[in-house]
C-alpha cells in the first residue's frame, strides 16, 4: 500500500553566488493517513525548509536537486505550478507559527474564507462556501461564528486567530497538514488547546500532520513517530515514545537532557555545548562532531549512514551503533 | 450583537472621528465640496452661459465688479474682453479644470498602480525595465513634451481641430506624465507587504499570483495611494492651468481657469485687474483645500507619522 506522504532522498539547494549551499542533505521520512510526524532540530536545522520543499514553495534561491516527494503515490516535486496549486490548499495545507501575520489584515475572515474555496472549487456558490466556513469554524471550536465571519483578523486574540488558520487549512479536507511551529506564539494554555484540537482532527479526519518543531516536550506528547533532523540531515527517527524514552544519537540525548522536567528542582539546566555548524561551514564526517561529547575519531573523518537498528523501527546515524 | 451595516461601520469609524476634530479638514472639505457642487451643476448654477455666443454682447466688455465704479447689477465680478459675465465664465472653467484634473489623475492611477504592482510583485528584470523607464521619464519635463506635443498636434491637425480635442489631449498628456510617481509609491508599499506573511499563505493556500496581486497586496497599500491621488489631483488641476496659460491648453472660446488667467493677462496693466485675479484666487482656494484635505488624510490614515 502506498504512503500518504513518502520523501525520499530529498537534496534541497540554495544557489548562491560563490555556489550551491546544501540545506537539505538526503533526508527521507513517511506519514501515512491520520498519522502524526514530528520533525525536530534547532533554528536552521532544516525543518522549514523541508516543510515548503513538499508543497514546493521554497524562497528563491533555493530549489530541490535531487530526491522526490511522493504524495498518495505521485511525485509532486516536479509538477507544473499550475497542478501543483490543485495540490497546495486543496489537498495539502500548511499553518504557520504566527497567526498575527498570516491572515490578511484588511479583508474579513469571511471573505478570505470563501476565497480559500473559490480557488479550488470555481463553481461554488457564496452560499454553499459561508455555509462551508461556519462548520469549519464551529470544528475548531470558535463560539458564535456567523458573527464572527463578518470580523478583521485583528478583532481576535493569538489563540482565536491560529483556530481560524487551521480553519482555513481545513476547509478543502485535506489529506496532510503540514504545522510549522503552529503554537510556538502563543502561550503555553494556549499551546495545549491547539494542539488538542490539531490531535482530535487528525483521528477524526484521517489527515496526516506534519508537525514541525523544535520543542521536544510537544511533539513527544503529540505525535507518534519523531525525525530529529541536525545541520540538513537527519541524525535519528523512530517511534515517538521509543525515541523519548530511550534516545540513541548524542545529539538526541542532549535534546532530552536539555528539558527541564526531567529535572529535579536547584539545579542548572543541561545544554549541549556549542551552536549549529553555519550551513557554509559544515564540519567534515559527522556534523554534530564538535559538540559531540562521545566524538571519536573516526566521527572527524566518515559521515555516519543513516541506519535501521534490529528491531526495524529505529534509524539512527551514530558511530557509536555501527 | 448583530452584524454591523456598512453605515454603521463607517459611521464609528476612526476616519470619521479624526475628522470632525480637525476644524481646518472640516472646513476645506465644506469648500471643496461646495465648490464641486457649483462647478457640476454649472448650467444651473451659474447666471449666463459663456459658451451661448448669442448672449454675449461685446458691449459689455471689460466691465468691472458690480461694488466698483461704472459696474453692472447684472454682472456680479464684473465681464471679461468678450463681455461674457466672469463668475459663469469661472464656475463653467472650473468645471474644466476638475473635469480634466480627475480624469488624468485616474488615468495617472490606472497607468501606475498597474505598473506598480506587477514590477513590484514580479521583480526582476520587469521591475527593473519599468522603473528605468521611469527615471528616464521623470527626467524630461512634462512642460517641455507638452508643448512639443501640442506643437507638433497643432500644425499637424490644424487648431480648429485641436481645439475640439484639447480635453482629451490635456488629460492624456498630464496622465501620462505623472504615471511614474504611483508606480513609484505602489512599488515601494507591495515590496514591503510582499514580504509579510500572509501573501505567502495565500500562495500556500494556492491562490493564482493575480489574484494575490490584486485582492490581497493592493488593498493593503490603498492608504498612501489615496494620499497620493488627493495631491495628485491638485497637481494635474495646475499642471492643466499651466499648460493653458501657456496658450496650450483650453481655447479662450471655451476656457478653463489657467486660460482665463491667461486672457486676463494681457488686460492687467490696462486696469482690468479682475479678468486675472478671481479665476487666480479660485485656482488658489481650489487647490489649497485639496492639498489641505490631503495633508490631513496623510496624518490619518500613516499614524506613525510623527506629528510635532
Amino acid at each position: 500500500m502506498t504512503k500518504l506522504l513518502e520523501v525520499n532522498d530529498l537534496v534541497v539547494n540554495f544557489a548562491l553566488r560563490f555556489g550551491d549551499l546544501t540545506a537539505l542533505n538526503g533526508i527521507s521520512f513517511d506519514v501515512d493517513s491520520g498519522e502524526r510526524l514530528g520533525l525536530v532540530g534547532e533554528s536552521g536545522a532544516g525543518k522549514s525548509v523541508a516543510g515548503f520543499s513538499i508543497i514546493n514553495l521554497i524562497s528563491k534561491p533555493g530549489y530541490i536537486a535531487s530526491g522526490a516527494v511522493l504524495f498518495e503515490g505521485r511525485d509532486i516535486s516536479a509538477l507544473s505550478t499550475e497542478q501543483m496549486r490543485h495540490i497546495r490548499g486543496n489537498r495539502i495545507s500548511m499553518i504557520f507559527q504566527d497567526p498575527m501575520m498570516t491572515l490578511n489584515p484588511v479583508l474579513t475572515i469571511g471573505t478570505q474564507m470563501v476565497e480559500t474555496l473559490k480557488a479550488h472549487r470555481p463553481k461554488i456558490s457564496r452560499q454553499e462556501a459561508e455555509r462551508i466556513a461556519l462548520e469549519k469554524l464551529s470544528q475548531v471550536y470558535i463560539p458564535s461564528p456567523e458573527k464572527r465571519l463578518q470580523q478583521y483578523p485583528h478583532e481576535f486574540s493569538g489563540g482565536m486567530r491560529q483556530r481560524i488558520v487551521i480553519a482555513i487549512s481545513l476547509l478543502t479536507d485535506p489529506a496532510l497538514i503540514i504545522a510549522d511551529e503552529p503554537t510556538t506564539a502563543l502561550d503555553v494554555t494556549i499551546q495545549a488547546e491547539i494542539m488538542d484540537l490539531l490531535m482530535e482532527l487528525c483521528t477524526t479526519q484521517k489527515m496526516g500532520l506534519i508537525l514541525i518543531s523544535h520543542d521536544l516536550g510537544v511533539v513527544s506528547q503529540t505525535t507518534q513517530k519523531i525525525t530529529v533532523m541536525y545541520a540538513g540531515k537527519i541524525v535519528e527517527s523512530g517511534p515517538t515514545h521509543d525515541v523519548v524514552a530511550a534516545p540513541k544519537h548524542p545529539y538526541t540525548q542532549g535534546l532530552i537532557s536539555a528539558l527541564p522536567q526531567g529535572l529535579h528542582g536547584g539545579k542548572r539546566l543541561n545544554q549541549i555545548p556549542g551552536s549549529m555548524p553555519n550551513l557554509t561551514s559544515i564540519p567534515p564526517g559527522c556534523s554534530f562532531h564538535p559538540r559531540c561529547t562521545h566524538a571519536m575519531d573516526i566521527c572527524i573523518q566518515h559521515t555516519p549512514e543513516l541506519q535501521t537498528d534490529e528491531t526495524g523501527s529505529r534509524q539512527v546515524a551514530c558511530h557509536l551503533y555501527g | 450583537m448583530k452584524t454591523k451595516s456598512t453605515w454603521q461601520r463607517f459611521k464609528d469609524s476612526y476616519i470619521l472621528y479624526s475628522f470632525f476634530r480637525d476644524p481646518v479638514a472640516i472646513i476645506s472639505c465644506v469648500i471643496l465640496v461646495t465648490l464641486t457642487i457649483v462647478a457640476f451643476t454649472a448650467p444651473v448654477s451659474a447666471p449666463y452661459d459663456p459658451y451661448d455666443t448669442s448672449s454675449i454682447s461685446i458691449l459689455d466688455a471689460e466691465l468691472p465688479p458690480v461694488w466698483m465704479d461704472g459696474g453692472d447689477t447684472n454682472f456680479l465680478l464684473g465681464t471679461d474682453d468678450q463681455g461674457r459675465d466672469l463668475l459663469s465664465t469661472m464656475i463653467y472653467g472650473m468645471r474644466v479644470s476638475i473635469i480634466i484634473g480627475l480624469c488624468a489623475v485616474a488615468l495617472q492611477a490606472v497607468l501606475g498602480v498597474i505598473i506598480g504592482l506587477v514590477a513590484g510583485y514580479f521583480g526582476g528584470k520587469l521591475d527593473s525595465f519599468f522603473m528605468r523607464l521611469a527615471d528616464v521619464q521623470l527626467s524630461f519635463s512634462y512642460l517641455m513634451v507638452a508643448i512639443f506635443v501640442s506643437a507638433v498636434l497643432q500644425a499637424a491637425i490644424g487648431v480648429g481641430r485641436f481645439e475640439e480635442i484639447a480635453v482629451p489631449f490635456l488629460i492624456v498628456v498630464i496622465g501620462l506624465a505623472q504615471w511614474p510617481q504611483y508606480a513609484r509609491t505602489v512599488r515601494a508599499s507591495v515590496l514591503a507587504e510582499k514580504k509579510k506573511e500572509y501573501v505567502e499563505a495565500s500562495r500556500v493556500i494556492g491562490l493564482r499570483s493575480n489574484r494575490i496581486m490584486w485582492r490581497h497586496i493592493l488593498p493593503n497599500c490603498l492608504s498612501p495611494i489615496f494620499v497620493l491621488s488627493t495631491i495628485q489631483v491638485a497637481n494635474a488641476i495646475m499642471s492643466e492651468a499651466a499648460l493653458s496659460f501657456l496658450g496650450l491648453g483650453m481655447p479662450p472660446h471655451k476656457p478653463s481657469l489657467g486660460s482665463l488667467i491667461n486672457i486676463g493677462f494681457e488686460y492687467m496693466l490696462s486696469g482690468s485687474w479682475w479678468i486675472t485675479a478671481f479665476p487666480g484666487f479660485l485656482l488658489v482656494v481650489l487647490i489649497l483645500v485639496i492639498n489641505l484635505l490631503g495633508d490631513w488624510l496623510r496624518d490619518v490614515l500613516n499614524p506613525k507619522l510623527y506629528k510635532g
